[in-house]
């Protein structure tokens, strides 16, 4: 009696098995859009967590080994898919950048050991996936790092499918179009003993555009080894021996790659730029951690004049309110003057006139 | 013994008689993305986005260790712009999805990854010949399928570098995340001088999805 009860279930299991692995395939044919591709990395030997989904390495004894990332077509055609290593720099509007930073002209002077002389890729730069299937790309990492050097070196791994779209028949239109691209970046982080205590100094102040807006560029550079997060940033700007703000403004989240620098943007916000002496307060903080920078600066008006050509999306500067009482007044004096001369004239006329028809 | 047979034979016609109807109506929605809300296997991320206003599917999804940007628009366009001798900011008209279904048009990131340890998604303007453009993506909001809070930023995207246009802190990534899009929802701002930039193609935005050690404090832990 007991086997008679569990037959039918063990069947009914076995055969809804049976029925699910056989519908999963119906679904992997639908038309796939361009972003039906994947990549993964291969937990790596010496890795400090292996959950994180990125590279992070303990190189505190020397470490030579090979990274791997799998790359996963999911889609029913070939794709192309370029790779890329970066250093890891922060972006101007405060935020780790993995991939290309067009801002970043220079290493940073205090980064010692960029990632991309420690990693190389060893898997062509373009990797062809066939449909359903999956690549793997590998990079080899050689890791040597003096004594005296402690803390985290960062950058990014960037995977970019190319693929020309299959529609390029669609409507050319004569219109503004942009099209899309996916990509995937794995971040790459060796750390050398321990996350050291995080450093940070102010560079230059100097007016200038941010995102083509009229800006007062505050450079802040992250001299430590370690990826400075969760940064609050409170800022004033003064005229030198006052104390009534022309600019302030807070911003929280930003967070700062191992020795990097970006220029901070001040906005002007419609405000004019006018050249003078002036003074900035900067607050910076990253939990326990607190920085105070206090500056004199000077802005002449050459600097206005660069700043204002920089600023391409911003509003031409507003006239002073001086400049604006000065033309008003001039031209209700001309006013005057024109109506004056007019009554004058029309006094003098009947007596012409007048004297016309006499003779 | 009659008994018994005949329950094995109702059982197996039931179960085949479920399993032909399943495949049968996945059939009948081929090409449309409606189908791809189902789960397919554990932890399994559908192929292709998943229509955003259901997302209650995605309340309880299986975790494993899927990660992926699973869609965004295929092109958007912006119309025609004028010869003026100022700058000038076009509105997005169209925003063209893939497939048929209004979630081919969405941004929407999947995250199974059982560990949650956070994402970020950064876009960039790629153009070869036109300088100094701005795209801004303007009055949308960010849905995640598991009620996470993912931050949804506003910075214009330039052919600088990556912004961040998503990113979900540790703990926080879970589930589908997707902004819905709406033809109007991105704006073009061009340098005076340049009216017609484009033909299609020629400028891109690389939507770039990163696994990264996203931080929100600064680690002071030793690693030996």
């Amino acid at each position: 009696m007991k086997i008679i009860n569990t037959w039918p279930l063990k069947i009914t299991a076995l055969l809804f098995l049976l029925v699910l692995s056989n519908m999963a395939p119906v679904k992997a044919d639908q038309q796939a859009p361009m972003g039906d591709f994947s990549v993964k990395a291969v937990p790596a030997e010496k890795q400090i967590d292996k959950n994180t989904y990125y590279f992070n390495l303990n190189v505190s004894k020397p470490l030579e080994q090979t990274l791997k990332v799998v790359i996963t077509n999911n889609s029913n055609h070939k794709i192309k898919i370029q790779q890329n290593l970066y250093n890891a720099t922060t972006g101007d509007s405060g935020n780790v950048v993995y991939g290309e930073n067009k801002n970043v002209k220079h290493n940073d002077p205090t980064l010692r050991f960029p990632l991309k002389t420690i990693v190389s890729l060893t898997t062509p730069k373009v990797i062809e996936v066939a449909a359903h299937s999956s690549a793997t790309a590998t990079a080899k990492m050689q890791a040597k790092l003096p004594a005296d050097f402690a803390g985290m070196i960062l950058g990014g791994w960037e995977f970019v499918n190319i693929t020309a779209p299959s529609d390029t028949s669609a409507s050319k239109q004569s219109g503004v179009s942009v099209a899309s691209q996916y990509a995937y970046n794995i971040a790459i982080a060796m750390v050398k003993d321990r996350y050291v205590t995080p450093t940070m100094q102010l560079g230059t102040i100097k007016p200038g555009a941010h995102n083509y807006k009229r800006a007062l560029l505050v450079n802040l550079q992250n001299t430590s080894a370690n990826l400075i997060g969760g940064l609050a940033v409170n800022a004033t700007v003064t005229h030198q021996g006052s104390s009534k703000a022309i600019l302030t403004q807070n911003d929280k989240g930003f967070s700062l790659a191992p020795n990097s620098n970006f220029n901070y943007g001040l906005m002007y916000a419609g405000k004019d730029l006018v050249p003078g002496k002036y003074h900035l307060r900067l607050h910076a903080q990253s939990g326990q951690f607190k920085w105070d920078f206090d500056r004199d600066f000077t802005i002449t008006a050459s600097d206005v004049r660069q700043a204002n050509k920089a600023a391409l999306y911003d509003a031409k500067p507003g006239l002073a309110w001086w400049i604006i009482v000065l033309i008003s007044s001039l031209v209700i004096v001309i006013l005057a003057l024109i109506i004056l001369i007019i009554v004058i004239l029309r006094k003098k006329k009947p007596v012409d006139e007048s004297s016309k028809s006499v003779e | 013994m009659f008994k018994k047979y005949t329950k094995i034979i109702l059982v197996f016609m039931l179960v085949m008689g479920i399993g032909s109807m399943r495949v049968a109506a996945d059939e009948q929605t081929d090409g449309s993305t409606d189908a791809t809300f189902k789960i397919s296997g554990a932890g399994k991320l559908p192929s292709g986005p998943v229509d955003p206003d259901h997302p209650n599917e995605w309340k309880n999804p299986e975790k494993g260790n899927s990660f992926a940007l699973m869609n965004v628009p295929s092109t958007i366009d912006f119309g025609i712009g004028k010869i003026v001798a100022g700058t000038q900011k076009l509105t997005s008209t169209t925003i063209n999805g893939n497939g048929s279904s209004a979630a081919g048009s969405a941004i929407q990131v999947g995250d199974l990854r059982a560990d949650n340890p956070g994402w970020s998604l950064g876009a960039k303007l790629n153009s070869e010949d036109v300088n100094n453009i701005i795209i801004t993506l303007k009055n949308t909001d960010v849905k995640n399928s598991f009620g996470n809070k993912v931050t949804l930023g506003e910075n214009p995207i330039t052919t600088n570098s990556d912004v961040n246009i998503l990113s979900a802190a540790k703990n926080s990534g879970l589930g589908i995340t997707t902004v819905k899009l709406t033809n109007n929802n991105f704006s073009l701002t061009l340098p005076a001088g340049q009216s017609k930039p484009t033909e299609k193609g020629q400028i891109t935005i690389k939507w770039t999805l990163s696994a990264n050690p996203n931080p929100s404090v600064t680690n002071m832990e030793s690693v030996n």
